[in-house]
């Protein structure tokens, strides 16, 4: 496990710890357009990512392909240098977590049960729940405000709960890589700012790379290390925040203007729709 | 939500109360046995017992009566029981839907048309022991199995909707099927239409033994998965990412359940309800954890099996009522009972 890392290398040599894609395409049928169009990005070991773009523009396909729910048809993606295709399943979740978009389970499993399933890669069929595996779903449940929901059914949960849930047995799997689909979109703000300050911290404290979808431009530009813009399948622009981060890339990947307000207190910048006017 | 009870605890009050239903089945019938004859017979009966029960003072005649006639068709029932509430809670987990049971994927149908044409074409034939009904039966529960399995399968992946649709297409196709078997001979109706009612009265020892070596290795097997299981209820795609190969485990799952539905309804005909109500009422004491509810399914099946045989065969005796009415008829208001006293804990 990580310390307290450094931005900029925080772990060795950042080539043998990264996720690449290349050229990966995808259609649902083969006579349709294509979701994802030749799409080319690599992630680092250590950074804070957000995907970002507009509905459809193919953001879930791509993290669907990383964790293999779609088969790769063309293209490939590595991890650590090594075909994903490649990875038994439980291999791929002792390296990569998911929280989804979508949190609902129909089963009654208490919250304590559900979030114990992120520790799942580490069990086998017989043996009971381990020390270690007790402590990670406590420190997972700390983290994302989650410990006086444990007894409670999941299936009566808010919204915001079970995607605090969720993310909470994401969290307990313990992996380097921690991928996320629109995690906080049933948060209200609070909730919102505190998953965004638990991921920052596993990012900076503990080393582990993080990938969210994200649909709030600001949360992406106050949290991510860096961004990559989707629009159309493809790659619109990856790279540092700040640089990826701009009106003109803003105007074009979304087709809306927007202004740049700086926060009276902090000075940071603040992007806001036009439309607001 | 209040701690959940050790499954050992349900298992020692579970496991006499099947034993005592099994007394309590093997006294009653035309030759009536008191409660503590029929325990002292089958005391006697088990090896390691034989020694401190006795059984003087009973007529020899009832010995046989209890092991020769009662004791093959209770425990068939318990079986049947058994096989058929394990197969529909791995279903109702399998396939995330309450309403799943073990005659879903058109198995049963498929064994109902195999025995039909047993029936109509008067074959008689013994393999492993079994009469060409019940073998021709298991014939068409596994290749319908396999054929639901084949159709619904895309590439390597296995949609529950898909199966599902698939299974009640090929269940509703070979129903028809059997009614036209019915129509152009109808000398047969009765013995078909009481066929597919379902019934434990042709038991036999093979039958037992045959039905036994099913439940104990499918379910042996289905408990091995158990753990998975919890997790593909929450999803294929959570599962997936928790490292669980979702294709292979469901297709594990889905041969093993199905071979065992195939030997339950060879045995027996279709008996529905028990594979629906008893995993609901089951999981009322063992929560939502597979590793607890196939365990305990197992003997709340059995039970249930027994008590509606028991009752099917002593109601209107000396003829039979079909158990399969028993089980609908008892077991549905007591499930809607238990629906309603703990509407939370079931179906939602």
């Amino acid at each position: 496990m990580g310390d307290t890392a450094n931005r900029d290398r925080p772990h060795g040599s950042a080539d043998d710890q990264t996720l690449r894609i290349h050229n990966l395409s995808w259609a649902p049928e083969k006579t349709r357009a294509p979701i994802l169009d030749q799409v080319t990005c690599s992630f680092e070991n250590g950074f804070f990512y957000g995907i970002i773009g507009p509905n459809g523009s193919g953001k879930t396909s791509l993290i669907r392909h990383i964790l293999r729910f779609l088969d790769v048809s063309q293209g490939t993606v590595t991890l650590d240098g090594k075909n994903i295709e490649e990875y038994r399943r439980v291999d791929l979740a002792r390296e990569i977590a998911f929280v989804p978009q979508n949190t609902q389970i129909e089963v009654p499993f208490s919250v304590y049960d559900i979030i114990m399933m992120g520790r799942t890669p580490y069990q086998n069929r017989f043996g009971g729940t381990s020390e270690t595996d007790r402590d990670a779903v406590q420190y997972a449940m700390d983290l994302t405000d989650c410990a006086y929901l444990k007894d409670q059914e999941f299936t009566l949960l808010s919204g915001g709960e079970a995607q605090r849930v969720i993310a909470a047995r994401a969290i307990a799997q313990d992996t380097p890589w921690l991928i996320l689909d629109e995690p906080i979109s049933n948060l209200d703000i609070r909730h919102q700012f505190g998953i965004m300050d638990t991921l920052k911290m596993l990012n900076k404290a503990r080393g582990r790379t993080i990938i969210s979808v994200l649909h709030d431009v600001n949360l992406a530009s106050a949290y991510c290390d860096r961004l990559i813009l989707m629009k159309d399948g493809r790659i619109f622009a990856e790279g540092p925040t700040e640089d990826t981060l701009t009106l003109d890339n803003l105007r074009s990947v979304y087709g809306m203007e927007f202004s740049v307000i700086l926060h009276p207190e902090t000075g940071k910048k603040y992007f806001v729709p036009n439309q607001f006017a | 939500m209040k701690r959940e009870r050790s499954i050992l605890f349900h298992i020692a009050w579970l496991a006499p109360a099947l034993f005592l239903c099994i007394v309590g089945a093997a006294s009653l019938g035309s030759a009536h046995l008191s409660f503590f004859d029929s325990l002292r017979i089958i005391g006697s009966g088990i090896p390691g017992l034989h020694s401190i029960v006795s059984t003087d003072g009973i007529a020899d005649v009832y010995t046989k009566i209890v092991w020769q006639v009662r004791m093959p068709r209770i425990l068939l029932a318990g079986l049947v029981g058994c096989g058929l509430s394990v197969v529909g809670a791995t279903f109702q987990g399998l396939f995330r839907n309450s309403l799943a049971d073990p005659h879903i994927l058109g198995i049963s149908s498929g064994a109902a048309v195999g025995a039909t044409i047993a029936i109509i074409s008067g074959i008689s034939f013994h393999f492993l022991g079994l009469s060409g009904i019940c073998a021709a039966a298991f014939a068409g529960a596994v290749v319908t199995a396999f054929l639901v399995y084949r159709i619904s399968s895309i590439g390597s992946k296995l949609p529950v909707m898909n199966i599902l649709l698939t299974g009640i297409a090929v269940s509703a196709m070979f129903s028809a099927l059997i009614s036209l078997l019915m129509t152009l001979n109808r000398d047969q109706i009765d013995k078909v239409y009481m066929w597919t009612l379902g019934s434990f009265s042709s038991a036999s020892k093979t039958r037992v033994l045959f039905l036994l070596f099913f439940v104990v290795a499918a379910t042996a097997g289905l408990m091995l998965y158990a753990r998975k299981l919890n997790v593909i209820a929450t999803g294929d795609e959570t599962a997936e990412s928790l490292g669980i190969d979702t294709s292979r485990v469901k297709k594990v799952l889905i041969v093993l359940a199905s071979l065992l539905v195939a030997a339950c309804v060879s045995v027996s005909g279709i008996i529905g309800f028990v594979g629906l109500i008893i995993p609901h009422c089951t999981r009322i004491i063992s929560g939502p954890k597979h590793e607890r509810l196939l365990p305990l399914s197992c003997f709340a099946g059995a039970i249930f099996m027994i008590l509606c045989d028991t009752l099917a065969r002593t109601l209107a005796a000396p003829s039979e009522i079909p158990v399969g009415v028993i089980t609908s008829v008892f077991g549905a208001p007591f499930f809607i009972f238990l629906l309603q006293r703990s509407k939370r804990k079931l179906v939602r």
